[in-house]
């Protein structure tokens, strides 16, 4: 079973997400962040508790208290074993200036929130497309959700 | 010395000079005169005594020769007088009273000779052509000395006579003159201390010295009107340097003035820039995280209804229906918030060349659906290529010919965009014939969220706000000139500095 880590603060976004996955009937395991620093500090110190070390895939809110999902980005990039983990951004905001500071962190899935509810579940599809990909596509960023 | 004594000595001097002179020359003159006189006298006397001595010589009467001597008393300088025999006998003598003196030897011939202060004459006694005798006569030449001396007596109360006039003529000679030149000297000295140009000296007589006072008054007249005018030039001068010194406080007062409102100014841009950034911030994040919640509501009514669709009631779905549509509205306005938020924002990425032609190709394209419908046209002049962001120049378009069509009259929308030049500034015009502007709300339209019409016409309010914006961004300005009922021309500048191509 695939192991999927969710960096995410808001409880109804997890909800929606485990929604998400539901619908598209995702089988794997949720690990959940609920701010930046939690994260990184696993990144830095992992925790003994967890079975696997490197997850399958990242899904990354960017507006998290403490550290935000840049600084998160980057300490994804700058630890050896995570850096090839595939990371999907999940953002509120369509904003072109925020999405191009994510250029350089070579990023799967640019993930818009959307207020509506078919498109926002259509993030389950997305997932279990990226674990079925694997590491086999790393550095091919799709931007399928761009429209939604 | 003062001129007054000068003309005393010019005077006495000059008399004394000529006193003298005359004097000497009267003197010698006489002295001359006087003995040719006396030789011719003395020998006319002797003669005549001689004559006269003959008979007693020839009836030996010496009595007789004595009484004819004895004659010669009426001649005081005649010491004494002497007949003598032809044998050298002392025949007859005279001699003045208190006289001593013995009578010289006689000589054979007529003689008259000057010698120790005496005049001895020797004459013979001739009786029928045969000499008898002689005759001597000394005579004391003392009479020339009384007569030098009275000659210089004369002369010394000449000369002091003539002081006295001189000293008379002087002073008369100094209201001539002297005064004059004095009342000159003293009004020169007067002007010389006091500076005082306009006094004049007094003009006595009409000679030289006349024209001379003339002249120095009219050289004092000339001095005073040229000191005058250097004193009223001065004056200007004073006048000017102080107004010139006036002018410069108030200069330097108003410097100060304009650095501390300078440095006013540039601490309220800093406030206002400092303010407006924190709006900008607030604006943004405002915008950003309120669409958190909104989304929230949205899906959740949405997946409310997808759940219980079979158990509520129709009416709850049709409310359900009303919060997706005030949702909606409520994002809409916050991404042209946000919109609005960036442009002000400040930007780290670096310029490019934008296109305008492309940027209205695009407008066009994300228009499609409203130019179709409406069946607007639009004509463009050939755009410049502006350096900036797209992200700016694609709203700015994009609202106005959507504004263009959305207030559209009843005939099909028409839109004109022109270019123009006018001094540093390209001219953009949007024009339209649309349902126009009253004049009246030409500025308000601007006003972020301020809106014409009723949600009849949809539309947030923010879109001539973003215009607005982006042109003041880049240093343009924006404006209407409309007529309710033929159109609206919406018209922006931009720096032809911007201008690529």
């Amino acid at each position: 079973m695939p192991t999927i880590f969710l960096v995410e603060d808001n409880a109804t976004d997890v909800e929606l997400f485990r929604l998400a996955l539901r619908e598209a009937c995702v089988d794997c395991e949720l690990v959940l962040f609920e701010d930046g620093g939690e994260i990184i500090d696993y990144i830095l110190q992992p925790k003994a508790g967890l079975r696997r070390a490197r997850p399958d895939l990242i899904m990354l809110d960017l507006n998290l208290p403490k550290n935000n999902g840049l600084e998160v980005l980057q300490a994804i990039r700058q630890a050896r074993s995570f850096a090839e983990v595939p990371v999907a951004v999940l953002s509120s905001s369509s904003s072109p200036r925020e999405r191009a500071k994510l250029a350089a962190f070579n990023i799967r899935e640019f993930i818009v929130k959307s207020p509506d509810l078919d498109a926002y579940l259509n993030v389950g599809a997305i997932v279990r497309a990226l674990l079925e990909q694997g590491g086999a596509e790393q550095g091919n960023a799709v931007a399928r959700v761009e429209s939604a | 010395m003062p001129i007054r004594q000068k003309l005393m000595l010019i005077v006495m001097a000059t008399t004394t000079v000529a006193l003298v002179l005359a004097g000497i020359s009267i003197l010698f003159a006489d002295f001359f005169l006087f003995r040719g006189y006396l030789k011719n006298d003395l020998s006319a006397l002797s003669r005549i005594i001689a004559d006269n001595t003959t008979a007693p010589i020839e009836f030996d009467d010496p009595g007789a020769a004595a009484e004819t001597l004895g004659t010669l008393r009426a001649r005081p300088h005649v010491i004494t007088a002497c007949v003598f025999r032809n044998d050298g006998r002392l025949f007859a003598q005279y001699r003045r009273a208190h006289a001593t003196a013995a009578c010289p030897a006689p000589r054979s011939a007529e003689d008259i000779r000057f010698g120790g202060g005496f005049l001895t004459v020797s004459h013979p006694i001739v009786f029928k052509s045969k000499q008898i005798g002689t005759f001597v006569l000394v005579y004391d030449l003392g009479e020339i000395v009384e007569r030098v001396e009275l000659y210089g007596a004369t002369v010394v109360s000449v000369f002091v006579l003539a002081t006295l006039v001189a000293v008379l003529l002087s002073s008369r000679l100094r209201l001539l003159i002297a005064t004059p030149i004095v009342e000159l000297a003293r009004v020169t000295t007067r002007v010389s201390q006091q500076r005082d140009y306009s006094i004049r000296a007094r003009k006595f007589s009409g000679d030289e010295l006349g024209t001379l006072v003339d002249a120095f008054n009219e050289m004092l007249a000339g001095i005073q009107s040229r000191d005058s005018e250097l004193r009223k030039a001065l004056l200007a001068r004073e006048a000017a340097l102080d107004d010139a010194q006036n002018a410069r406080a108030s200069l330097e007062a108003t410097l100060e003035n304009v650095a501390r409102l300078n440095v006013e100014l540039r601490m309220s841009n800093e406030s206002l820039a400092r303010s407006n950034e924190d709006l900008e911030r607030f604006a943004f994040i405002a915008s950003h995280d309120l669409q958190e919640p909104l989304r929230m509501i949205s899906i959740y009514s949405q997946l409310l209804v997808r759940r219980f669709a079979h158990s509520i009631d129709p009416q709850a779905v049709s409310f359900v229906d009303n919060i997706e549509a005030g949702t909606k509205r409520m994002r809409e306005l916050l991404a042209d918030l946000l919109a609005y938020a960036e442009i002000g924002a400040r930007n780290e990425d670096v310029s490019e060349p934008v296109d305008l032609n492309l940027v209205v190709e695009k407008v066009r394209q994300n228009l499609a659906l409203a130019i179709a419908e409406s069946g607007a046209t639009i004509s463009v002049a050939p755009l410049p290529l502006i350096r900036g962001f797209e992200s700016h120049f694609t709203p700015l378009f994009q609202n106005l010919i959507s504004n263009a069509i959305k207030y559209r009259s009843q005939q099909t929308p028409k839109i004109d965009i022109t270019t123009g030049g006018t001094n540093g500034y390209i001219r953009i015009c949007v024009a339209d014939n649309g349902i126009g502007i009253p004049p009246q709300y030409y500025s308000k339209i601007f006003v972020a969220f301020k809106r014409l019409h009723g949600q009849r016409i949809p539309g947030t309010g923010i879109g001539l706000a973003i215009c607005q914006r982006v042109v003041e961004r880049y240093g343009g300005r924006i404006w209407v000139e409309s007529e309710v009922g033929s159109g609206s021309n919406f018209i922006f500048t931009l720096p032809v500095g911007l201008i690529v191509r």
